[in-house]
């Protein structure tokens, strides 16, 4: 459903006459031009998958991280313009240190999520600041349990059973609503995140990808850890 | 202060030399007159002055005007700054301390906080009833010792922390981040402050925890804490006589033995036994008044006054 501002999109500190601001639905646009990212809470922990495009076959395998750890307990993974994800990563990261070092107990995750939602937001204020043109994941294991968040560039952020980001966000999001989450493991949630988003992938019209995968889990022992995933492609293949 | 038709004059009195700043008090009179013991009712913590102060003498040192109409009484000599003209030597003047005992144990279930209720100033005993253990949060207390005005500021500022905390967490905040909090003032501060606090309370995450934060800011976990000048009393006792997993009641009754003991042999701590227990249940305040405490060795039973006994009933009559 797109639609031109014509004269009310020129900041972000413009309402148009319907009451929207243009500038916030642009950055989400931004983000649906992206590769897919995927996050899903098992009954006993969180997983987390990147649709990784590769832009070009001289980009060594690995590099160019999209899932981030944000503390030894979360992790947090961007879709849409990857330097300004990088920037609310880095934002995250302080956000939790400071809590720690203030009330000497690790930052919950729900907390988490409304920190990084208020600096999100906070760039939709001023006209000297643009939107962030990406939306994140933040999945992590506090205290409560696993939990999963998504904020989006307008600065909201909901708590979420299964959360997709990207080009291939409304095929990935059918998927997860077919998946039985309470009765899922970790272990089997890597397998079905990674083929949801091979599913995604439309072979015609993207480049190759790369898969980037992590879990927090009771495996895992409640630590935020990258999931490496050569034998996939066996699996897919065959 | 006596109303007054006359245009009034200040006058100033330079008190308090024996201290590194000068204190000024000033003092109005009327052209001529002097200055009357209501007119001083004001000086901070002072009582007011019995006798006069001429308006000549006043500008010279305190000293000097000692013999221009001075009585020595112990209210000339708190205007004065040193009630050492009085009693010899003995301070009674200063900041409000605590010397102090409070005690810190966890039971089977939850803690319980206990502290003496001695305030003095100097030799002074400022408040025999006082109350140590101080409310944070609904589910974690303090025992205050050191510096009275020290552990309060820290406490007021602690709780306004954990208000907002509390706020926006939708849950109570825990022990241990309390702790964090008092020890963070501390520390910080440390040039400043003398406040040593032990931080009580339960929460639903880690049951009953007891904090001690000392002097300088360090903080530890500990299954029993003891603080303040009657805690040297008791490190010997406590060796001897801790172990883990008591009941409530074994618990409270300790506390109580403890805090009693220092009571007796601390010179600083005195008055009753307040103690607070916290647990899943909530909280619960007691108090033993200093005549039931237990005793010790060389105690004597606690005696009614002389008074009491020849006002009480009839004497026996002198009969021949």
């Amino acid at each position: 459903m797109s639609s031109i501002g014509t004269g009310y999109d020129l900041s972000v500190t413009t309402f148009s006459p319907d009451g929207r601001v243009f500038q916030v639905e642009y950055a989400t646009k931004a983000v649906d031009n992206s590769g897919t990212v995927v996050g899903i809470k098992c009954k006993d922990g969180i997983v987390l998958g990147v649709q990784k495009l590769v832009t070009s076959k001289m980009m060594l395998e690995g590099s160019n991280r999209r899932i981030h750890s944000v503390h030894s307990h979360s992790g947090l993974a961007a879709a849409g313009l990857a330097a300004d994800g990088r920037q609310i990563v880095s934002r995250a990261k302080s956000e939790a240190a400071s809590y720690e070092k203030v009330y000497g107990e690790p930052i919950s995750v729900k907390e988490l999520a409304d920190r990084v939602a208020s600096y999100v937001h906070l760039c939709t204020l001023y006209w000297w600041l643009r939107p962030f043109g990406c939306g994140v994941i933040l999945g992590g294991y506090d205290r409560d349990g696993p939990q999963l968040y998504m904020i989006e560039p307008s600065g909201v952020s909901y708590k979420y059973y299964g959360a997709a980001l990207g080009k291939g966000r409304q095929a990935a999001k059918t998927e997860i609503e077919k998946l039985k989450l309470p009765n899922l493991t970790c272990r089997e949630g890597i397998v079905e995140v990674a083929k949801i988003i091979y599913g995604v992938h439309d072979e015609a019209k993207d480049k190759a990808f790369e898969l980037e995968l992590s879990w927090i889990c009771d495996e895992s022992n409640r630590q935020h850890q990258k999931v490496l995933c050569y034998s996939f492609v066996h699996i897919f293949v065959s | 202060m006596e109303g007054c038709s006359v245009p009034i004059r200040k006058t100033r009195v330079y008190t308090d030399h024996l201290r590194e700043n000068l204190r000024t008090i000033v003092i109005f009179t009327r052209p001529g007159q002097v200055a009357t013991s209501a007119s001083c009712s004001f000086l901070r913590g002072r009582p007011p002055l019995a006798s006069r102060v001429s308006p000549v003498a006043s500008r010279q040192s305190p000293l000097a005007a000692a013999p221009l109409g001075f009585s020595a009484t112990d209210m000339d000599a708190a205007l004065m700054g040193s009630s050492s003209v009085a009693m010899g030597d003995i301070p009674t003047t200063g900041e409000h301390r605590m010397g102090t005992t409070i005690v810190g144990v966890c039971y089977d279930g939850g803690v319980v906080l206990a502290a003496d209720s001695r305030t003095s100033t100097g030799m002074y005993v400022a408040n025999r009833a006082s109350d140590k253990i101080t409310q944070l949060t609904d589910n974690v207390y303090v025992c205050r010792s050191g510096s009275a005005a020290d552990t309060q500021v820290i406490s007021d500022y602690v709780r306004y922390f954990l208000h907002q905390h509390t706020i926006q967490l939708a849950q109570p905040a825990t022990v241990k981040v309390t702790a964090n909090l008092i020890r963070l003032l501390a520390y910080q501060n440390k040039n400043m402050l003398q406040a040593g606090m032990i931080v009580g309370g339960w929460d639903k995450y880690e049951g009953g925890q007891i904090f001690s934060v000392p002097l300088g800011g360090t903080i530890l976990r500990q299954p029993f804490a003891i603080g303040g000048s009657g805690s040297s009393y008791l490190y010997g006792l406590l060796d001897h006589e801790w172990k883990e997993g008591m009941s409530q009641e074994e618990a409270e009754k300790f506390v109580v033995k403890v805090v009693s003991l220092a009571i007796a042999r601390d010179g600083a701590s005195g008055g009753v036994v307040r103690t607070v227990t916290i647990n899943a249940d909530g909280v619960s305040r007691k108090f033993y008044p200093g005549d039931k405490l237990p005793l010790w060795h060389e105690e004597i039973e606690p005696q009614n006054s002389l008074l009491d006994i020849l006002a009480a009933g009839n004497p026996e009559p002198m009969v021949q």
